[in-house]
């Protein structure tokens, strides 16, 4: 981790600072190319003109994982993928930020019960922010789970001591 | 005399400043937690393969190089075609159209001359040489 990052107690110029940290992590969101199955569809519709993510600062997709802080799980995770998948969320830059998108990310979807090869749920592998439910959510849901997800980074703590948040969870999983 | 200098000085001082500040600052906030899967080379998440630095053979240089050739005809071809039938005088279009192709054809018949089209061309230009 950083120099400061967590080491201050929480008072008026840290959480100023983090505030101002935050802002600028939550509004320059860079996420991910990365798309699974039918939910990717959707996915690529929150890019396009219509619903324009970019008017919430993530609407450019990257390329590699090095410079993208937020992927998004769209499809049905099954094993081989998983891997793959716990390998791509390892390359981002930190922070990083999973939205798991569509009932199969969030535990299985249709294939929860007999489905003898899908992950039931992408958090098995990786630590998972925001959980869209839906099959697929429709491009709103999207935008509104990206919404939250920015409610979230504003609350994180970067100079401040860490409570304990998704990110600890990152850590345990990282090891 | 060095007194007009000191807004160079100070330009100096201001420019390695605005250079190295912005590098601290992120060395503060940013997260720095390498791992062995976290700087493994990325190839979409498959195992790497092979060496980054692989030794092309040479001769795919003038094959490249040929291409090209052909490439920017067909990219300049394409637009001739598409207003061909609306061009204002047709066999004067017709016959623009062929001169340049002809004269893309004329870099293909002198590497076709030179041997740079034959992968194998040890023998015909050591025979050159001799001659």
């Amino acid at each position: 981790m950083g120099l400061l990052n967590n080491t201050m107690p929480a008072n008026a110029v840290t959480n100023a600072v983090d505030g101002a940290v935050n802002w600028g992590r939550k509004s320059s969101l860079w996420p991910m190319t990365f798309g699974i199955a039918c939910c990717a569809i959707e996915m690529m519709a929150v890019f396009a003109a219509t619903y324009d993510l970019d008017r919430f600062g993530a609407g450019v997709p990257r390329a590699t994982p090095r410079q993208s802080d937020l992927i998004i799980v769209p499809g049905t995770v099954n094993a081989k993928m998983a891997v793959r998948v716990k390998r791509l969320y390892d390359q981002m830059a930190e922070p990083r930020y999973v939205i798991a998108m569509g009932a199969c990310v969030c535990g299985g979807g249709p294939y929860a019960k007999w489905g003898y090869n899908t992950v039931k749920g992408v958090h098995k592998i990786i630590p998972v922010d925001i959980f869209i439910p839906g099959c697929p959510p429709r491009p709103e849901a999207l935008l509104d789970g990206i919404l939250k997800l920015r409610e979230n980074i504003s609350r994180d703590d970067v100079f401040r001591r860490r409570r304990d948040t998704a990110q600890t969870l990152d850590s345990a999983y990282s090891t | 005399m060095f007194h007009d200098y000191h807004a160079v000085l100070v330009f100096l001082i201001a420019g390695c400043v605005m250079v190295c500040a912005p590098l601290l600052l992120g060395a503060l906030f940013r997260p720095r937690n390498p791992y062995p899967d976290k700087t493994i080379a990325y190839e979409c998440a498959e195992d790497p393969v092979g060496e980054a630095q692989v030794r092309f053979d040479m001769r795919f240089y003038t094959i490249a190089l040929i291409f090209i050739i052909f490439e920017v005809e067909i990219a300049l071809m394409f637009p001739w075609a598409r207003i061909f039938r609306h061009a204002a005088d047709v066999p004067l279009a017709l016959w623009a159209g062929l001169f340049f192709a002809f004269i893309v054809f004329l870099g293909l018949v002198v590497d076709w001359v030179k041997g740079d089209l034959d992968w194998i061309k040890t023998f015909r230009n050591k025979r050159r040489v001799q001659e």
